[in-house]
């Protein structure tokens, strides 16, 4: 097990350096001058323009900048510093990475809490209304975009019932909204999963056997099936996770919440390159990592997949000595 | 049956929910009303539109500050939170950043001091106004400014502010890049301190000078170099020390500050001190409008700024929201033609032909609604040096025959515009279509816009503000952008005469001159049609919803000057 997350951290590096540089290229390469962001497009002579240019780092060759961002990042974990605001981006993202995490999971929770279990009776009552019921709410959901559900949000309980605060995030109850908004894609999508991942479990003929053997319903159904059907859940869910770091723009936007999703925004909008690319390596560096959480997770759920973490020697040698007492 | 029995619910659910919206979105008001008397009545007289068709506004009048009796004195502290999406609302107290007017910064008035300002006098007139300097003037020569400071100023450390401060904040705004030009006026080298007398030598003379130096904020030099001089940590509440009314006393990144009023605020007697000002003010920002205006329903705010024309319109149409209010932004759009890199629009008749295909109106309909009028020139109704008659007349069936006749029907001009204009571009597309000439519009982000317009050739035409919410209505954005020394290549104009009328706008002494050069420079647009003044936009705003505001006095609200918050 060891030695296979070892070789999964080792894989990390180069997938993070490919995110690192096509993210770098594209924000370079797209329209837009930083320098003219800062300078204002009148008043200024050329001098003036080179010096900023150079000020920035701008004047260097594309591989140049590429190379010592790199190299900054990897020794020294410096991500450099804002262009609009001249901190060091490091100190934004400290800022804003606690309120995105804490919103994404409370959100994740609340989708895994009721996504699963609804998941779960609804393949269980196949066919029936309440099956029904949930899988067209489900796909609703699924395809409701986020900005309505938030904004619909706010229309209802916060403007109209006057039950809820429409922004921020000092209470409880700043927090009911937002989580439940960022949460429905998931929910929908956990719920949806779970049913047909639950329903194709329960027809393997394990299942029948352990029925058949007079196993109680809920033995079978918890200990039996929800063990093997969880796989393609936690891979949703681990995605997920990966992803909260990165924030949710547009919740964060309409629930005026200073995120990364914010941030990441008004980087764009800037051309603050060192922002763009601090907030894509946050992410990158979870995703990598939930990536990782999800494989050994799988490793406890399912036996057959902790199976393939074992060294070929180590089940050759085992399977050497069975034949041997066998013989 | 089951099936059709949980579809039945789903949809039932599903309309319960939309009956819930719906509700809400009936109460709201239309986004347009029709025009009322007044705003008829404001409408510029020089192009007589039709009363019915024109935009509904309704500009607040500039009242005079209360008379010290008529104020009535809060009993317990009142504290105001404020609302709004300008940007950087709540930013960094790094006072150099209100050099851009984009980044109006409360705190540069409720924490600091200004060296002068544009601001509402006590009889309700606007003029230059200063809290520190006794005087303020350029000597006979045109070869020193002099500053005369009051005495007893103090910052809320205690020490009392001298001529260093003066100089070491301007050269420090100066140093900012977008204020590098016009600061090279000042030879800060030289700059010469005598008791409460500060002389800084010009470089060259500039008329403007009183817009150079507008909403300077002034800071306390040895405080800051005493808290690590160029490593001062500027987003640091505590460590922010001025002479204002207010002191910060939290600062939440990205979402609000909290302002305390000084209880030994060194000024007693001044314009200011006539407006019963609340205890504490909250500034906080939102990015999106729709959750601000929850907020101001349900009573989190007491005010709200930068609304939109819905927002406006509905809380007009709701006496139970409060007073919603628009004031002039003091820029008017335009749309720029580019001469120069535009082979076709070198020649005037087609350029005159255009101008006059132009329905201002609906433009102004369409791109502003009711925080949108007709304009009276390219500078601003409100501006000190707006004058009228200088639009130009709308003749589609002229227009179109000049087309014509000039042989350039069906000919295709490009039109890069940003995305907040895209709605006017495309009916002005329309209007083009109308006289035989088709644009090739292409709408972008700012960011990616301004690379095209930097571009020689790449867009004919362009809409742009005369200025961002310039507070002296100085349209310098504008006659900036259309001189010769920028770098936007779309409005670059190099006709000399537009240039030296310009330049000697800039170098005239008094109001009344600027503005009767301007006049000369607009009579010139109309015969030669550089650009089209297309719709002024007014900034709204919203007060009182829970009766702890009576009003908000300020210039524009741009400005983001909160000292003259009205409770009671």
């Amino acid at each position: 097990m060891l030695r296979f997350i070892g070789r999964r951290l080792l894989v990390m590096i180069p997938v993070l350096l490919g995110v690192l540089i096509i993210v770098y290229a594209l924000s370079c390469f797209m329209p837009g001058d930083p320098v003219i962001n800062k300078l204002g497009t009148q008043n200024y002579t050329q001098e003036q323009y080179d010096a900023m240019e150079h000020q920035l780092g701008l004047d260097q060759p594309f591989v140049v900048r590429l190379g010592s961002y790199l190299w900054g990042v990897v020794t020294r974990l410096d991500l450099g510093e804002s262009y609009a605001t001249n901190r060091p981006v490091t100190e934004s993202l400290a800022q804003r990475v606690g309120v995105s995490i804490q919103l994404g999971l409370m959100s994740l929770c609340l989708a895994g809490i009721l996504g699963i279990p609804i998941g779960i009776f609804s393949a269980v009552r196949q066919n029936t209304i309440p099956d029904y019921t949930i899988t067209t709410l489900s796909i609703i959901l699924a395809s409701l975009p986020g900005f309505w559900l938030a904004m619909e949000a706010i229309l209802i309980f916060s403007a109209k019932l006057r039950i809820l605060p429409a922004s921020g995030l000092t209470s409880w109850k700043h927090y009911i909204m937002p989580v439940a908004c960022a949460s429905m894609m998931t929910l929908a999508s956990l719920v949806r999963m779970t049913r047909s991942s639950m329903l194709e479990v329960i027809r393997q003929d394990y299942i029948r056997t352990a029925r058949s053997k007079g196993m109680k319903e809920t033995r079978v159904i918890f200990k039996h099936a929800l063990k093997n059907a969880l796989i393609p859940v936690i891979t949703v869910l681990g995605n997920q996770v990966g992803m909260v770091v990165g924030g949710s723009i547009i919740i964060e936007t309409i629930f005026n919440i200073p995120g990364m999703g914010s941030l990441m925004l008004s980087a764009i909008n800037q051309r603050d390159y060192p922002v763009i690319m601090g907030v894509t390596l946050v992410t990158s560096v979870f995703v990598c990592i939930c990536n990782l959480v999800v494989d050994i997770v799988y490793s406890l759920v399912d036996p057959q997949i902790r199976s393939q973490f074992v060294s070929g020697k180590k089940r050759g040698g085992k399977e050497k000595t069975e034949k041997e007492a066998a013989a | 049956m089951k099936k059709y029995l949980a579809l039945l619910l789903t949809v039932a659910l599903c309309l319960s929910m939309f009956a819930a919206c719906g509700g809400s979105a009936a109460e709201a008001p239309a986004s347009a009303p029709a025009a009322e008397g007044s705003a008829a009545a404001e409408a510029p007289a020089a192009e007589a539109p039709a009363a019915d068709a024109q935009p509904a506004v309704e500009v607040v009048e500039q009242e005079a500050l209360p008379a010290e009796e008529e104020i009535a004195v809060p009993t317990e502290p009142v504290t105001v939170t404020i609302g709004s999406t300008y940007p950087r609302f709540v930013g960094v107290f790094d006072m150099m950043q209100i050099a851009n007017d984009q980044l109006a910064l409360p705190a540069g008035y409720l924490a600091f001091d200004t060296l002068i300002r544009m601001d509402v006098l006590e009889d309700g007139t606007q003029d230059y106004y200063s809290d520190i300097l006794e005087d303020y003037y350029v000597t006979d020569d045109e070869k020193n400014m002099v500053f005369v400071l009051k005495p007893g100023v103090l910052f809320s450390n205690g020490e009392e502010m001298d001529g260093y401060d003066i100089i070491w904040s301007l050269q420090r705004k100066g140093a900012h890049p977008r204020l590098m030009g016009d600061y090279q006026m000042f030879d800060f080298e030289n700059a010469t301190v005598d008791g409460y007398t500060t002389t800084i030598p010009l470089n060259s003379y500039r008329g403007d000078w009183r817009v150079i130096i507008e909403a300077a904020v002034i800071m306390n030099k040895d405080w800051i170099e005493e808290h690590g001089g160029d490593n001062f940590d500027y987003t640091d509440p505590t460590l922010v020390c001025g002479s204002g009314p207010y002191q910060v006393t939290e600062y939440v990144a990205d979402d609000h500050v909290t302002y305390e009023k000084r209880e030994d605020w060194w000024q007693k007697d001044t314009a200011s001190a006539a407006v019963a000002q609340p205890q504490t003010i909250i500034t906080k920002s939102y990015a999106d409008a729709s959750t601000m205006l929850v907020d101001y329903q349900n009573g989190v705010l007491d005010a709200i700024m930068g609304i939109s024309e819905t927002q406006y319109t509905q809380i007009q149409n709701d006496p139970a929201l409060g007073t919603a209010a628009a004031k002039s932004s003091k820029s008017v759009v335009e749309l720029i033609l580019d001469v120069d890199n535009t082979p076709e629009l070198a020649d005037v008749e087609l350029r005159k032909a255009i101008a006059m295909g132009t329905n201002i109106e609906d433009l102004a309909i369409v791109g502003y609604g009711a925080l949108g009028r007709l304009p009276i020139g390219m500078f601003s109704a409100d501006s000190q040096f707006a004058s009228e008659g200088y639009t130009f007349e709308y003749n589609p069936e002229e227009a179109a025959k000049m087309v014509k006749d000039l042989g350039y029907e069906g000919l295709t001009l490009p039109f890069i515009c940003d995305t907040g204009t895209a709605d006017m571009a495309e009916v002005w597309k329309e209007q083009m279509r109308n006289i035989g000439i088709n644009i090739d519009l292409q709408p972008y982000d700012v960011m990616t816009c301004i690379q095209y317009w930097l571009t020689p050739g790449a867009t004919a035409f362009q809409f742009q503000g005369s200025d961002n919410a310039n507070i002296p209505g100085d349209p310098s954005t504008l006659l900036n952008n259309m001189c010769e020394t920028t770098d936007l290549a779309c409005m670059r104009k190099q006709g000399a005469e537009w240039n030296d009328i310009v330049i000697r706008a800039r170098n005239g002494a008094t109001t009344e001159e600027r503005r009767e050069i301007y006049k000369e420079l607009q009579q010139y647009n109309l015969d030669n049609v550089y650009c089209v003044p297309v719709v002024e936009w007014l900034s709204a705003y919203a007060y009182g919803a829970n009766g702890v505001v009576k009003d908000m006095i300020f210039v524009a609200p741009e400005s983001c000057n909160l000292r003259r918050i009205l409770v009671g």
